[in-house]
């Protein structure tokens, strides 16, 4: 049975407007609990409306993007998305016949392509609440009763969503680049973004599930949000713990590795109790005591070698020194002989 | 002022006990509110004795603690010894370099020890604590059991919640030390005994455990739910589910992918690429691949010049046989001239 093979573009796009869908499923919610549609007579304008326009939006990002709408127009000019369906076959490079440009041109859509689904999310979540307010407003006879709740709702769902969808393109995204990086020479890295944003970002998470929880119960008493307080005070500071502890192992790791090169007697230790750091530890230090012997080696072998050389050069001078002496030697008793023979 | 100034300084262990006390602290008044809103002490008559007993029996188990650990009473001898060895050795959280190599082991047994230990005397605690108080509650109300289960299921979710994470709090605060211990070790070629690891991602994994136990808290105490909040949780649970796998996912990729190239090094490989878009994990990269790059290319050098430094030994094996035959020669000739010389003035 044949395989059926997925575009490139849909394995990574799919994630993304995946998160999307669900994003929008949460404001959908959020001004379904919220908005009072009774006064306006707008409720079933809007659970018919609401979905479509996600659905649209959704469908035209994703043919734009992938290529299937002509080249795409960036700031640099335009880009031709379509080397993904070229150069990328069951998610993996051609190897066989890439280039070095070629690879630099996959990584500069695969880059671009991910900025843009940051600008990409904000710009069509955007045009979504937006549309969805002026349907409201229109449907509901220029009545203002829902358009906060419904812009409110709408800039939470775009916040999750823009967010996070980055870090989904990234993750998409990554088997590829990894494949271009080893095509490319050139060593400068752009688009980085940093571990500890990543995980401050894990807390926001709890945090706007609980505000949202608070935002959208109709009477919360007193100890309900005490019962909140408390929570996100603990979940603050076990996070900001077990991060602090994870990430600055990272950067002892980074420290240490910066060092590793210049081969001198380096021993990396760690405070934590962690498997991976520890077999990861264990690795480095053999690593760096190869290279203190490697380097050690080397010098031993060289300075053997400059001895070598000289007591050679000693030789050689000394044996030049002796021939012309022997030479000297010949003459002279050449002579002799000459004037023995003459006399 | 000058009293004043001086910075009062703490001994090592209240520096490991502090955090985990007040996390302690924290679980007990997050199970504390949510045994007051929850309970009915109207009905039992009860509310004075919870409200004064509860923080009692708090504050008397963490004074315990404090007293048992920070002045060695009610300690065994081993305890004790371990304790001052503490004292005496750890100075600002920092290992005197003259520690022995024998002390080093002891204080590193009883940290590591200690991280697993806490677990224990955690969940000793909170279960003291909560006995405690469904006894007071028990007796206070004639034997009504009304609001015994509201004090177990919160007294619960407070006991989960203190020990998942008491000994990571040790762990973050004895870190340095165990650090410390290992790097003397180390050097001085000491064998420190194997210790029980953790995990990064289980550590991910309690994250979201707080959240759960939230969020469920949160949807308990509603005095009514309906089906759209229900709906909102569970949206929201699956957002927080995606977006935990995802970021911690990617977190955790870079890890093993640190920790293969780090094994991959030894064996003279130095081409190292990742797809990660993490500051932290591209710079790694790249200066394993530079690590990688000097061991192959020193090798490559060794090698080489072990050539060249044979080739000069046997070049110089070479001279030296033709050099003790000319020495020979020259001897002859030597011989020679002086025959020829004595000839001469024989003549002459």
């Amino acid at each position: 049975m044949k395989k059926i093979e997925i575009p490139f573009f849909i394995r990574v796009a799919t994630p993304i407007i995946g998160w999307a869908v669900l994003c929008a499923f949460l404001g959908y919610i959020l001004i379904y609990l919220r908005a009072d549609f009774e006064s306006t007579g707008t409720q079933k304008i809007f659970v018919v409306s609401f979905p479509i326009y996600v659905f649209l939006i959704a469908i035209y990002v994703g043919l734009r993007y992938g290529g299937y709408l002509g080249k795409t127009k960036t700031r640099n000019g335009s880009l031709d998305t379509s080397i993904l369906f070229r150069k990328i076959e069951n998610g993996r490079l051609k190897s066989d016949n890439i280039t070095e440009k070629e690879a630099e041109e996959v990584l500069n859509v695969l880059a671009y392509l991910m900025q843009e689904a940051l600008r990409a999310v904000w710009k069509h979540g955007g045009f979504i609440v937006f549309l969805a307010v002026i349907s409201e407003y229109i449907s509901s006879g220029f009545k203002t009763t829902n358009l906060l709740v419904i812009t409110l709702a709408g800039i939470i769902s775009l916040f999750l969503l823009g967010f996070f969808s980055y870090f989904f393109a990234q993750t998409s995204i990554s088997p590829i680049i990894k494949e271009c990086r080893r095509y490319l020479k050139r060593r400068d890295f752009f688009y980085l973004t940093s571990l500890k944003n990543k995980f401050n970002l894990l807390f926001l998470v709890p945090l706007l599930v609980v505000s949202v929880m608070l935002f959208c119960v109709p009477s919360v008493g007193m100890d309900v949000v005490l019962i909140s307080v408390v929570g996100l005070l603990m979940a603050i500071i076990v996070n900001n713990i077990l991060y602090k502890l994870i990430y600055q192992t990272f950067l002892e790791i980074e420290e240490f590795s910066k060092n590793l090169p210049k081969g001198e007697k380096a021993i990396f230790a760690t405070g934590t109790l962690d498997r991976e750091v520890l077999s990861l530890g264990s690795n480095l230090n053999k690593t760096s005591q190869m290279i203190y012997e490697s380097k050690t080696k080397l010098e031993k072998s060289q300075k053997e070698l400059e001895q070598k050389t000289q007591e050679l050069e000693k030789f050689y001078k000394a044996t030049i020194k002796r021939e012309l002496k022997m030479v000297g030697l010949k003459e002279e008793i050449e002579n002799f002989k000459n004037e023995e023979n003459k006399t | 002022m000058s009293v004043l100034k001086k910075k009062i300084e703490f001994s090592y262990f209240a520096s490991l006990l502090a955090p985990i006390q007040g996390w302690g602290l924290l679980c007990g008044i997050f199970g504390y509110i949510l045994i007051l809103s929850k309970a009915d002490f109207t009905a039992t008559g009860t509310r004075d004795y919870f409200m004064i007993g509860f923080p009692l029996f708090l504050f008397f188990s963490l004074l315990i603690v404090w007293i048992k650990y920070y002045f060695g009473f009610f300690t065994t001898k081993k305890t004790k010894e371990s304790l001052n060895l503490l004292k005496e050795n750890i100075i600002k959280s920092k290992l005197s370099e003259r520690t022995s190599s024998e002390k080093i082991k002891k204080i590193y047994n009883f940290i590591t020890d200690l991280v697993y230990n806490t677990f224990k005397t955690a969940t000793i605690l909170g279960v003291f604590i909560l006995s405690s108080a469904i006894l007071v509650e028990w007796i206070a109300s004639g034997y009504n059991i009304e609001n015994i289960i509201v004090i177990l299921v919160s007294g619960i979710i407070s006991l989960i919640l203190f020990v998942s994470f008491s000994s990571l709090f040790v762990q973050s605060s004895a870190s340095n030390v165990i650090r410390q211990c290992r790097l003397i070790a180390k050097r001085r070629g000491i064998k420190l005994k194997k210790v029980k690891t953790t995990t990064i991602g289980s550590k991910f994994d309690l994250l979201f455990l707080i959240l759960v136990l939230t969020v469920s808290m949160i949807l308990f105490y509603l005095p009514s739910l309906d089906f759209n909040i229900l709906l909102l949780s569970l949206v929201g649970f699956s957002m927080t589910i995606i977006i935990n796998k995802v970021l911690y996912g990617s977190i955790l990729d870079a890890f093993s992918q640190i920790q293969d190239f780090s094994s991959e090094l030894s064996k003279e490989r130095y081409e190292f690429y990742t797809g990660s878009f993490d500051r932290e994990i591209v710079i790694l990269t790249e200066n394993f691949k530079r690590a990688g790059e000097k061991i192959y290319f020193s090798n490559k050098k060794i090698e080489s010049s072990r050539k060249e430094l044979e080739e000069k030994i046997s070049e110089l094996e070479r001279f030296y046989n033709i050099t003790r035959h000319r020495e020979l020669r020259l001897e002859e000739l030597k011989n020679e001239l002086e025959i020829a010389k004595t000839q001469k003035n024989e003549k002459n």
